[in-house]
């Protein structure tokens, strides 16, 4: 017994000597890019979208097109393109859009077996990279019925909603271009026999046809035999919302009609290639709106004595989800008139439609000179509310009466409600119904196009965007004072907590400001997320651990504090103590963001009181009993599981060098079995005789 | 598609040692048993190889220093293999099966001195090449950083090589200790020589632009050395041989 024992553990430790080897032949035949995006695939409730590749990768041969005239030689190239069965298509990311897709596509078929797109440098990159519809989020009923039609992303090419039967992938980081092209250059220049470059790329998606479908093989388990496979994730995140913890409504008190404003902004966007650690885009969209929303908060929460001198209820609200189809405020407006909104306390009177006053959205928000506000409709509008706003801010310019909305998630809160209870008022950056923002969902919309330099930026640096913001920002706040208190006040907001906003939300969401306004475990679970912008893209459900939540949630709440605790010194403790009597509000023990507070002592530590609430973005469509996804009451997306994403590069060996290989072998083979066949018969020889030893 | 290259290279290593096995083993429950039991003496030798060079860490890197010392083990393990079916032959001559014996199944020396090299061959051959076999299975060969695109060829046809040298070696050692006299040295020091100048002549294949014929044209010739070896102590001549063909 023991002795095999010994054996067993000697035979272990030969395979850990075999495998713990580096040197293998398949390291010196393969170079990896680690540091590609790639395209994934998601379903909608008839249809997927997004690219696919077989499970055990795409291969060819490599080609790359730098501009037009290297396409246009190549299509007409026919001798080449007979020359080998499979094609990766190198082509420069300027020339990703639908005229060289499609031809491309048309001319190679299925000789197509994958694309990689690449950025020479970041200063070359195109003018316009938008993958979004020309009219975005204007798929089936689920945006709001209006007369004109209008290409608000005039540039957008909507290869995002196109299903490609191969993967696409990109690099966008210089090394790798410079790679890629000293190898292209070495092996395939000269168009003679030698062996080629090939790529390939492996992107395996595992969900299929449509959500209906994936969601249905999710539930498919074959018990005994193995564990239920998750093919796919419903898109959904988080809904937001907080409010001044003023006087709550508790049953059986009645809620006034029309004493609720909603202030809406989305924390979402999409891009078409996704990177593991990379940066994601969504500077202009949905940052910008973000951090004006977040330091409105600030100023109302500032003002929050004036405030409390009236009755309306101002509520922030983010949605996440509408960057597709506007899952989430079909979901926001679903609990609303389900009379779940807002959830937690039953003892609160829930919110309805008639309570709305009016809502008030910040979408799309680029560093332009002018800002666009749209407003509908013209039924419902308070026109002294926009004399003061644009009375108060001169850049703002509202935009003609009952003109098409761009793509909000207001659309569907009017959708809802047939736009017969409140009105809408949209500030946006648009520029003759065109979007300013040229990288429109696209992982181009980084902080260099609000002209910020990013590596230079400091937790405290003034720019001309935080600026920017301050200017919008107080004149709103002093609005919406002289509106709904009546009072005309100039308000400000110190530049210092827009800076740190921008800082946070731009370059490091690991800042002091998160770790001043949570407690220490919530503050330490940003550690993780150190050097990392806020990230934005399309969330699935279960919600991933992506800090984007905890840090709204966190700051908002804090922004919306009750001030008069900011007075009190109290300990830990004490402030559980709070907690347990109030069920409406949240207190936490935090260290203090000192710019905010305004009382003159400072203490270790604030107990801070904030009413927060986050409820499941999901699309109704996937919590709604029997709903079937193939219907188009509300929008259906899910997002595919993948394992592992790969783009390897490597040689091709010739035709001619394969058969030379199999022809030896065959030969050998055949020939050794005649010798031995011959030599048995015909000979005498002993050994080759049958017999039974 | 470099699944042919892979199919190629599987038939020119493994495509003549087949044949030998269809022809001269398949049908003998014996050598197969024999064979088997000599490729497990060869992982023996090639355990106790690792861990010599598991133990001796600062020379992992450098393979030079571990060739020779795998050569020795091997060979002392084929050595040992020797004794063990010395001790086998002599326990079958002394129950005297008669039976076996009228059946055919008689202790033929030869036979068992090839099966035993074979079956170490086979499984060096293995070694050797089962690894580099799965990694051709991918889409891309050996080229980019400059290598030459002949090493899954050259690769194929040293196995094969190692197996057919491998198998006459067995032939020479056995045979030559059964001899006895000169021959107890002379032919065990014979197959030491020249498996470590083959093995430390492929270390040559390991620089980045090798010639892989230095080691092929020396394993050949080496293998038709040892061809003409074991003719010659077989005791053949051309009287024999042509009686044999006929």
């Amino acid at each position: 017994m023991r002795s095999s024992v010994i054996f067993v553990y000697l035979l272990l430790s030969i395979l850990c000597v075999y495998c713990s080897q580096p040197k293998r032949i398949v390291d010196q035949m393969y170079i990896s890019f680690d540091h590609a995006r790639y395209c994934v695939r998601r379903l909608n409730g008839t249809h997927e979208i997004g690219c696919q590749s077989s499970a055990s990768g795409n291969s060819g041969r490599m080609y790359m097109i730098d501009n037009d005239e290297e396409f246009n030689s190549y299509l007409m190239n026919t001798k080449l393109i007979d020359s080998s069965g499979s094609f990766i298509i190198v082509l420069n990311v300027n020339l990703f859009n639908t005229y060289y897709v499609d031809k491309l596509i048309t001319s190679l078929s299925s000789k197509l077996n994958g694309l990689l797109l690449y950025l020479k440098s970041t200063p070359s990159r195109p003018e316009y990279f938008s993958h979004d519809d020309q009219c975005p989020n204007h798929r089936y009923s689920y945006y709001l019925n209006q007369t004109e039609i209008i290409n608000w992303n005039s540039k957008g090419t909507g290869l995002f909603f196109r299903s490609f039967p191969f993967p696409i992938m990109l690099i966008d980081e210089e090394d790798d271009y410079k790679q890629l092209i000293k190898f292209y250059r070495q092996f395939n220049y000269s168009q003679s026999s030698s062996p080629t470059c090939g790529l390939e790329l492996k992107s395996f998606q595992n969900a299929a046809h449509s959500s209906k479908t994936c969601i249905r093989r999710n539930d498919i388990s074959h018990s005994l035999i193995d564990l239920e496979e998750t093919f796919c994730d419903p898109v959904g995140g988080l809904n937001i919302y907080s409010k001044l913890p003023q006087s709550f409504i508790i049953i059986p008190k009645k809620r006034q009609p029309k004493s609720v404003i909603l202030i809406l902004t989305t924390t979402d966007s999409f891009q078409m290639f996704l990177k593991i650690k990379g940066t994601t885009g969504g500077a202009q969209q949905p940052a910008t709106s973000l951090i004006t929303f977040l330091a409105l908060a600030h100023l109302i929460g500032q003002e929050q004595n004036e405030f409390k001198q009236q009755d309306k209820e101002i509520i922030f609200v983010t949605l996440d989800g509408d960057a597709l189809d506007y899952s989430a405020s079909f979901k926001f407006m679903f609990d609303m008139i389900n009379g779940s909104f807002p959830i937690g306390n039953q003892n609160e009177e829930p919110i309805k439609v008639e309570h709305i006053h009016s809502i008030i959205e910040f979408q799309s928000l680029s560093l332009t000179d002018k800002l666009s506000l749209y407003t509908y409709p013209s039924s419902l509008i308070n026109q002294t509310f926009i004399d003061t706003l644009v009375h108060n801010n001169p850049m703002i310019i509202p935009m003609a009466v009952d003109s098409s909305l761009p793509p909000a998630s207001s659309q569907i809160f009017l959708r809802q409600t047939s736009s017969l209870s409140f009105p809408a008022y949209i500030l946006t950056s648009t520029n003759q119904n065109q979007l300013s923002n040229h990288y429109y969902h696209s992982f181009f919309d980084d902080p260099s196009t609000l002209s910020i330099n990013i590596s230079s930026l400091e937790y405290n640096s003034t720019t001309e965007f935080s600026q920017w913001i301050k200017n919008i920002v107080e004149s709103f706040g002093q609005t919406l004072i002289e509106s709904f208190v009546g009072i005309k006040k100039n308000v400000t907001i110190k530049q210092e907590i827009i800076n740190n906003l921008v800082y946070c939300i731009l370059k490091n969401i690991n800042c002091p400001l998160i770790h001043n306004v949570t407690n220490q475990s919530t503050g330490n679970s940003f550690d993780s997320s150190n050097e990392t912008s806020l990230p934005f893209s399309i969330n699935t459900y279960p919600v991933a651990a992506t800090p984007t939540f905890p840090f709204v949630q966190n700051i908002l709440s804090y922004f919306l504090r009750d001030r008069i605790y900011d007075t009190y010194n109290l300990n830990e403790t004490t402030c559980k103590q709070y907690s347990n009597n109030d069920s409406f509000c949240s207190y936490t023990y935090v260290g203090g963001y000192a710019p905010s507070i305004m009382s003159e002592q400072s203490f270790d530590g604030y107990c801070v009181r904030s009413y927060i609430r986050s409820v499941s973005s999901m699309s109704p469509a996937f919590t709604i009993d029997n709903y079937d996804l193939s219907q188009t009451t509300y929008p259906a997306w899910t997002e595919s599981r993948w394992t592992t994403i790969s783009l390897r590069l490597f040689v091709i060996p010739t035709r001619k060098h394969e058969i030379i290989t199999l022809v030896i072998g065959i030969l050998l083979l055949s020939v050794s079995f005649i010798v031995c066949f011959i030599l048995r018969y015909y000979t005498n020889i002993s050994l080759l005789q049958p017999s039974s030893s | 598609m470099t699944i042919m290259e892979c199919a190629g290279c599987t038939l020119i290593a493994y495509g003549v040692p087949f044949s030998m096995f269809v022809f001269t083993i398949a049908h003998h429950p014996f050598r197969v048993i024999i064979s088997m039991t000599s490729a497990f003496f060869w992982l023996l030798s090639l355990l106790l190889s690792s861990f010599l060079w598991f133990a001796v860490v600062p020379l992992r890197t450098q393979l030079a220093f571990a060739v020779p010392f795998a050569v020795i083990f091997q060979e002392i393990f084929r050595f040992l293999f020797y004794r063990l079916i010395k001790k086998a032959e002599f326990a079958l001559q002394r129950v005297q099966m008669q039976e076996l014996t009228d059946k055919g199944m008689v202790f033929d020396r030869f036979a068992v001195a090839y099966a035993s090299g074979y079956g170490f061959g086979l499984i060096s051959g293995t070694f050797a090449i089962v690894n580099v076999l799965s990694d051709m299975t991918g889409p891309g060969t050996l080229g980019i950083f400059g290598h030459s695109q002949d090493f899954f060829i050259a690769t194929a046809f040293l196995t094969l090589c190692v197996i057919l040298l491998n198998t006459f070696w067995g032939v020479i050692f056995f045979t030559s200790l059964d001899k006895g006299g000169i021959h107890r040295f002379i032919g065990p020091g014979t197959v030491v020589l020249t498996h470590m100048l083959f093995s430390c002549i492929t270390l040559v294949n390991r620089t980045l632009t090798p010639m892989y014929t230095i080691s092929l044209i020396v394993g050949y010739a080496i293998l038709l050395g040892m061809i003409i070896y074991t003719v010659v102590l077989r005791g053949f001549n051309l009287n024999n041989i042509r009686q044999r063909i006929n």
